[in-house]
């Protein structure tokens, strides 16, 4: 504790005074120096006073001058790429793990089926016997397939549609678009609906 | 969080809440924000200018500011210490351009004429200020503001932010950006000199 002067009070010890902290020492000083008391006497006062001072009132019209200036910005829709943007890396790296498994299992699935194709004979022996007739049968069903196919009223203008190959590429372009519109439509709707909800 | 139904239900809100509500662009919550601060910003503004349409502009930059900023107003910290720091910052800046801490409360010392006078003279009774005789007494009110007026721009904002305003040491270091121990000096020093003027304007 530092003081001014060394026969009165510091101002700390006007401050321990100011929040009603009387500590022996300081009670004792006050008893005998008039000065200190004086101070103490003002400091009490001058503290009531400010602390009595009334909050006072601005002009009626404040806020409607203030709101006249300020900008108030409306939030953008969420976009698909903020969206991404916002994922914690807990999540980037949870989607890259399920990614790299479907990944994974995909390629031994179509590898598992390019080796039976390659080998029924083979793929067949390792079927269990009681479900290696029930797969003979799936088999020779597929086979038929085409032919049945084939015999459908519908055939013969999906085949003339894809008789060339500047149609099959035609065909396909308009499904490609057809399937990236509706997937954009699709989003947006989701976008939309999470937008309105209630905050 | 929803936004609330009814203007009471405003101050169920804390002022961070009402502050993102804001950001999500709902005006009302803009308006009580204002509502919130206009008196306590004012208050401070005026008894550090003393000059009520000084106080208007200073205040209306202060909340614009503030609210053109929100943005950049970090929740973790107490909405009232940022209003506060800005409306501080604003003040101290006018004063210090303007000089304006050198007046003296019976008018301008470059006054050249007695109506200039006048004309510069503080107000220390304006009609907006409730009578303090209810508490403490309208002449002891008049010599504490009129004392305050004369400190420093530093002291009369530490001074008003600990007492009339009821801040802490630390809240006032964070408004002012100053140490805590410059804050506790510049209190000090202001009670010091208040005290010597109170005693002043009772010898006169």
């Amino acid at each position: 504790m530092s003081r001014a002067e060394p026969h009165h009070l510091a101002d700390d010890d006007f401050d321990a005074l100011l929040s009603g902290v009387v500590a022996p020492g300081l009670a004792s000083h006050l008893e005998h120096c008039s000065t200190c008391r004086q101070s103490a006497r003002l400091d009490a006062e001058i503290v009531t006073a400010l602390e009595a001072l009334p909050p006072l009132l601005p002009s009626p019209d404040l806020a409607d001058r203030v709101m006249r200036q300020v900008i108030i910005r409306r939030p953008a829709p969420p976009t698909v790429a903020a969206e991404s943007l916002e994922r914690t890396p807990r999540e980037v790296a949870a989607q890259r793990r399920l990614l790299v498994a479907g990944i994974s299992f995909g390629g031994m699935v179509t590898a598992v089926l390019g080796w039976a194709l390659a080998f029924p004979g083979e793929a067949l022996r390792w079927i269990n016997p009681n479900l290696r007739q029930g797969v003979e049968s799936l088999w020779a069903g597929l086979q038929q397939l085409p032919t049945e196919l084939s015999s459908q009223a519908w055939h013969l203008p999906f085949a003339d549609t894809l008789a060339t190959p500047s149609r099959v590429v035609v065909a396909v372009g308009l499904a490609g678009v057809f399937y990236v519109g509706a997937l954009v439509g699709f989003r947006h709707l989701l976008t939309e609906s999470a937008h309105d909800a209630p905050a | 969080m929803a936004e609330p139904a009814k203007h009471q239900d405003w101050s169920a809100l804390t002022d961070q809440e009402v502050a993102r509500l804001a950001l999500e662009g709902r005006e009302a919550a803009y308006r009580e924000l204002i509502n919130r601060y206009q008196r306590p910003v004012y208050s401070l503004v005026y008894r550090m200018v003393r000059n009520q349409e000084l106080a208007e502009d200073l205040t209306q930059e202060t909340f614009i500011k503030v609210l053109n900023a929100l943005e950049s107003y970090r929740p973790e910290y107490k909405f009232s210490s940022w209003i506060f720091k800005i409306a501080n910052n604003a003040t101290i800046d006018h004063l210090r351009r303007r000089r304006l801490d050198t007046v003296s409360i019976h008018g301008s010392a470059h006054a050249d004429s007695s109506e200039a006078i006048a004309a510069s003279a503080i107000q220390v009774s304006d009609e907006r200020e409730s009578p303090l005789d209810e508490v403490v007494g309208r002449e002891l009110g008049e010599q504490i503001s009129a004392a305050v007026a004369k400190l420093r721009p530093e002291y009369r904002s530490c001074i008003l932010l600990r007492h009339v305003e009821g801040r802490t040491y630390e809240e006032i270091a964070e408004i002012m950006d100053l140490p805590l121990g410059t804050v506790k000096t510049y209190i000090h020093r202001a009670r010091n000199e208040l005290r010597e003027l109170l005693e002043e304007f009772r010898q006169d």
